[in-house]
């Protein structure tokens, strides 16, 4: 059975992720979308988001990720 | 001695007629009262047991899977499912496997395999020498399938069929591992893995299958 914990235990390890990689300059356009796209998957499940938790965490590294990744594009 | 033979013969000169069948071979009053009971039925036709290995039905479903990669070693993801008495006649030796799956977002890609727990081997696909997505050895010492779809989101892996050939009554495990980023070795990673949707079929399947398993 999933529980909202293993939910967020993973958003917080994936987000921890992807923010390493932009620190790092990752330039693995293909790798960071996936790891975005995970994050975003498991952050729209409705045990996530009819939950209480304070998600704004997560979609701040989602959004940052994302902005790197457009920049890598350039 | 003389031995009754019924041959086409017989009928042919009128001894079974329509009139006979309707009004003294098998009467209705003679199947409610006596020649075909639940009893009778229940131990050798269709029960709960056998019913799910009619060649091509759904073998076994499960939904909703997890378990955490930071366990060293393949994670069983569902089962045991004990194979039948006689998967030759029922299963045409074979057992296909679909489901959903992926590991949560991290460094690690995912693979997947079908287990014997009987006897402490890897179910080799049909044909695994030659199998799109299969790796490891022929021997079913090691060996699992690639994933498939987007590895963080819950993506639907193709319907594979396996050789259970001489597995009468055995059982067997869905499991899951993290792996390198081809999905085609094992690596322990601190991600979750995450497994929907397990269908098990009788026979052979291919193809994609929705939700429900078709």
């Amino acid at each position: 059975m999933v529980t909202l914990a293993q939910y967020i235990t993973d958003l917080t390890n994936g987000c921890d992720y992807l923010d390493q990689m932009v620190s790092t300059s990752n330039q693995d356009q293909t790798r960071i979308k996936e790891i975005i796209d995970g994050i975003e998957y498991q952050l729209s499940l409705p045990m996530v988001t009819e939950s209480d938790e304070d998600l704004n965490d997560f979609h701040v590294s989602v959004a940052a990720g994302k902005a790197y990744l457009a920049g890598l594009g350039d | 001695m003389t031995r009754s033979v019924l041959n086409s013969a017989s009928f042919a000169d009128n001894s079974v007629t329509n009139a006979k069948i309707a009004s003294n071979a098998v009467g209705t009053a003679e199947l409610i009262d006596n020649n075909v009971t639940a009893a009778k039925l229940t131990p050798t036709s269709v029960t709960v047991a056998n019913a799910g290995e009619i060649l091509g039905s759904t073998f076994w479903s499960w939904d909703t899977s997890v378990a955490s990669a930071t366990n060293n070693g393949w994670q069983t993801m569902a089962g045991p499912v004990q194979l039948g008495s006689n998967v030759q006649n029922t299963m045409n030796n074979m057992l296909s496997v679909t489901f959903f799956g992926y590991i949560s977002s991290g460094s690690y890609y995912w693979t997947w395999r079908i287990y014997d727990t009987t006897d402490n081997n890897v179910v080799l696909p049909i044909g695994a020498s030659k199998k799109t997505g299969w790796y490891g050895n022929a021997d079913g010492t090691g060996g699992g399938f690639s994933f498939r779809g987007s590895v963080h989101n819950a993506s639907q892996q193709p319907a594979q069929c396996f050789d259970i050939t001489g597995r009468d009554n055995h059982n067997v495990i869905l499991q899951m591992h993290g792996s390198n980023g081809g999905g085609s070795s094992v690596s322990t990673s601190s991600q979750t893995l995450y497994a929907d949707q397990i269908f098990f079929y009788a026979g052979f399947m291919s193809g994609m299958h929705n939700e429900t398993g078709y």
